[in-house]
């Protein structure tokens, strides 16, 4: 066991003794020592249960408290010690060994009894013989420690003649808990255990402290309703013990329970139709999404949780965690963008364990999301996001994610978007760029623009309204071909941002006359920098 | 349908006690009680009038043989037609007859019963065994309930796990004085019979309004030192098993046999009430005292003198085959109690 942690119980020991032994000092069957943590009332509680044992060899016995501590108890069929036990020495002697844990320690092992008793038997605990038990009555101790693993899980294999369809009934059962009525399978000792092994594997966390049982009932009478199931070999004569034998099993339907937004039970039913064995790996996985979305708190596993596990758990419950994913894109997409964009989580390769924790926290990690929603508007096919600039943009800052800025930027252009988004190699280039902008910890948008006009041919394309001046101040100095400065200035023209093309005026005298004529045409529509436009007028009053 | 004016069909919970009354349409099938739960076989129900239930409350310390009278009671009353001719019986529940079985292969086997377990009131065992045509007693259906000894051994027993100890009137004190004799912790019969009457004066027993039965069982006695000659007399001159075990026999427990019997049955029970009082070493384990709160009391008494098993058993012993003596007694003393 590399890593572990100790579970502390209490411990209650129950058993035929002649009156030395007795803290009475009578003999006969009694509670020989019991921890000072426990009250009379629970004294009095375990004594009930496990005071009747008629088996021939082992019985375990699971249960809650009223006060809500769990119990697990060992009975054992023992060769009366006559000293220790009975001085006539007779038949039938037993000791009962209970274990009692706080309900928070016990959570520790997700209320699964049979984590104890697998640590139970890496390091034997429970009393098991007439001397140990005179020695354990001596010593007093009034907590037992048990070293758990870190990390505990465990696997089952269902019984044989267990199908998968009376598996998904028992699983409704399970749902229900403890009511009036108990089960009882007919069976030995070991198989009971057995069984409730697999069924409490099967239970979640939460389900798991209503599965009291016992499995060995045999002469004993149990009440209906003190325990979720019973084992035994002999068919009990009531109404509310519903028989279900372990070789053949048939169980009663009953109604499910209401189900669930994001039921672990219905998602067990689901999948033990499909196949028991696959199910059974996917449990742990299934079983910890499900308590984090009943506790509605994210907690990262300790485990490494199964990525078929979890995106079958997601697609199943995808009713209930889809509206809850769509409320906490909103908060920065909008309603419009965030119902589109939730759709394309999967496409765009939004690992399902991120989408559920995203749903279970209502917040998402911005520049994760500002991340994906680049790529979402790169491949997506709605075009018209010019009425969501504006969220986007704020999106890109909080996230500081300047390609998101850019695309949002350049969306303001209708066509400009288009363009940018066919050109692989300019996208290529947008990257890089703002990647190793952020890699040198320069992440503003202007200087980022900078650096990228010299990396593309064709400067125009970048043209906005908000990225004119800079480009603009870019420009200025640099020994660019003329059809690309007249491009450039086109562009300007075309968005509205003539008011920038002062840095550009040094340009003109560079520029033919037909260039400049053309340019000068479509200041009737945009008003260009006064000193761009008398430099343009001048240089063709020179010219002609 | 049936309404006020149909037929009922009264009976008693032989677990609870409770009086049950329900119409006489229902009664045609095993009935669960509605205070404790138990399911009662419709032959109980059935024959509740013409083999009126006979219950018995054992009431004794730990280990003093009260299960094993009851195991050997019970294979008596399994074999006992050789002496009653028109005597049949008949086990009335899975439980029954599951305790045939295994006490005929016990008795085999030479196998002694286990030490007896405290159990819920709603878990207590109910023995059930119907027995037709008794003679001088009719029919009566025995009800048997098994205590550990634990229970007795305080003057707080717990009578809400025991309810035929108030509920009925009569209770089979058992005790073992060859176990008083070894005792170290100071045990005494009258100790058990204060236990008895603390618990009923607990429960609002008036004893002189309401007489009591006791019927006070001295188990063992082929092993109590002190016995006297005519008791050991007494207790070795019993042919009922070697009888029940041939199949054949000259002793007949019925007619004018069986009013003979009832006349040595009480004249042994006066014999073992003086020697209560006078032996020395009964007088050092409470005899006499337990004599005298009796008739302080107002309890109707008789005693009795049993060996369960008719031998001295060792511990080592791998195999015990029984012989028992006189354990019919403390039954008829029952019938005669509860047929008056």
């Amino acid at each position: 066991m590399a890593q572990s942690f100790t579970l502390s119980a209490s411990q209650l020991l129950y058993s035929r003794v002649e009156a030395e032994y007795s803290p009475k000092g009578r003999s006969g069957y009694q509670v020989v020592f019991h921890s000072p943590s426990l009250s009379a009332t629970e004294v009095s509680a375990i004594e009930r249960r496990v005071q009747c044992f008629q088996g021939d060899g082992d019985r375990l016995q699971f249960f809650t408290l009223e006060t809500g501590r769990v119990a697990i108890v060992y009975s054992t069929i023992i060769e009366p010690d006559m000293r220790i036990n009975d001085k006539e020495g007779r038949r039938g002697a037993f000791i009962a060994h209970a274990l009692i844990f706080e309900p928070n320690d016990f959570a520790r092992v997700r209320n699964d009894p049979f984590l104890v008793l697998e640590a139970e038997r890496e390091s034997p605990i429970f009393v098991n013989e007439p001397q140990v038990l005179a020695d354990e009555i001596g010593a007093k101790k009034a907590t037992i420690p048990i070293m758990v693993s870190a990390t505990p899980r465990r696997t089952v294999e269902p019984p044989s003649g267990w199908s998968a369809p009376e598996l998904a009934k028992l699983e409704d059962w399970m749902e229900r808990g403890r009511t009036d009525q108990t089960l009882m399978f007919l069976a030995d000792a070991t198989q009971t255990e057995e069984l409730m092994s697999v069924i409490h594997f099967f239970a979640s966390p939460q389900e798991r402290l209503a599965l009291s049982f016992d499995t060995a009932v045999d002469g004993c009478q149990p009440t209906p309703g003190m325990y979720w199931a019973v084992g035994g070999r002999k068919r009990l004569s009531n109404a509310k013990i519903i028989i279900v034998e372990y070789d053949k099993p048939r169980l009663p339907d009953i109604p499910p329970t209401a189900p669930k937004a994001v039921g672990y039970g219905t998602w067990l039913k689901h999948s033990l139709k499909e196949s028991v064995t696959n199910t059974i790996e996917m449990i742990p996985t299934a079983q910890f999404l499900a308590g984090l979305w009943a506790e509605n708190r994210w907690q990262n596993p300790d485990f490494e949780l199964s990525a078929v596990a979890t995106q079958q758990f997601v697609q199943f419950h995808w009713g209930a965690i889809f509206p809850r994913i769509i409320s906490a894109l909103e908060i920065h997409l909008g309603s419009a963008m965030a119902q589109n964009f939730a759709q394309a989580l999967s496409r765009l390769g939004w690992q399902p364990q991120t989408q559920f924790r995203m749903a279970i926290e209502q917040q998402v990690d911005v520049k994760h999301l500002a991340h994906y929603v680049y790529h979402w508007l790169l491949m997506t096919n709605t075009t018209d996001l010019a009425n969501e600039a504006d969220k986007l943009l704020a999106l890109a800052d909080v996230a500081q994610y300047l390609p998101l800025r850019i695309l949002a930027l350049l969306n303001q252009k209708k066509g400009l978007f288009n363009r940018y988004k066919q050109s692989e190699a300019l996208s290529q280039t947008l990257d890089y760029a703002v990647n190793t902008s952020l890699q040198n910890g320069n992440n503003l948008f202007e200087e980022t623009l900078l650096q990228l006009c010299p990396k593309f041919t064709t400067p125009d394309r970048l043209v906005t309204q908000f990225t004119a001046p800079f480009i603009a101040q870019h420009l200025t100095g640099q020994n660019y071909p003329e059809d690309i400065i007249i491009n450039v200035i086109d562009a300007f023209l075309d968005v509205g941002a003539g008011r920038h093309l002062a840095p550009l005026t040094e340009f003109v005298s560079r520029l033919s006359s037909k260039s400049l004529q053309q340019i000068q045409r479509k200041f009737k529509n945009t008003m260009p920098a006064p000193q761009f436009a008398q430099a343009v007028d001048m240089r063709l009053r020179q010219k002609f | 349908m049936f309404g006020i004016f149909a037929k009922k069909v009264r009976f008693t919970c032989p677990r609870c006690l409770r009086q049950i009354k329900v119409p006489e349409k229902e009664s045609n099938r095993d009935y669960p009680c509605p205070e404790c739960g138990y399911v009662m076989p419709i032959a109980y129900i059935k024959g509740y009038e013409t083999a009126p239930p006979l219950f018995v409350q054992m009431f004794g310390m730990s280990s003093h043989g009260k299960t094993l009278f009851l195991d050997v009671l019970r294979l008596n009353l399994m074999g006992i037609d050789a002496h009653w001719g028109q005597y049949t019986h008949r086990s009335l529940t899975e439980l029954d007859i599951e305790k045939e079985k295994n006490l005929r292969t016990d008795v085999e086997r030479g196998l002694l019963p286990n030490s007896t377990q405290p159990r819920e009131r709603n878990q207590n065992e109910v023995y059930i065994m119907q027995l037709k045509q008794i003679p001088r007693w009719g029919s009566r259906t025995l009800v048997v309930m098994d205590h550990p000894g634990e229970y007795f051994e305080s003057l707080n027993v717990p009578h809400e796990e025991i309810p035929f100890l108030i509920g009925t009137p009569t209770t089979v004190m058992l005790i073992s004085i060859p176990d008083l004799i070894k005792n170290e912790r100071g045990e005494s019969m009258d100790h058990l019979l204060n236990a008895y009457i603390t618990t009923m004066e607990r429960n609002g027993v008036n004893f002189s309004r309401q007489r009591r039965k006791l019927i006070i069982v001295f188990a063992k006695a082929d092993i109590i030192p002190n016995l006297s000659p005519s008791l050991k007399h007494y207790l070795q001159d019993d042919h009922v098993w070697s009888e029940i075990q041939t199949g054949y026999g000259s002793h007949r427990l019925d007619g004018q046999g069986l009013l003979e019997y009832l006349e040595r049955m009480h004249r042994v029970s006066n014999e073992v009430k003086d020697w209560l009082k006078h032996d020395a070493q009964n007088r050092r384990l409470g005899g006499r005292t337990l004599v005298k709160l009796i008739e302080d009391t107002n309890i109707e008494a008789r005693y009795t003198v049993i060996s369960s098993l008719g031998q001295d058993v060792s511990r080592d012993d791998a195999a015990v085959y029984i012989n028992p003596r006189r354990v019919i007694d403390p039954f008829l003393w029952a019938l005669e109690f509860q047929s008056r």
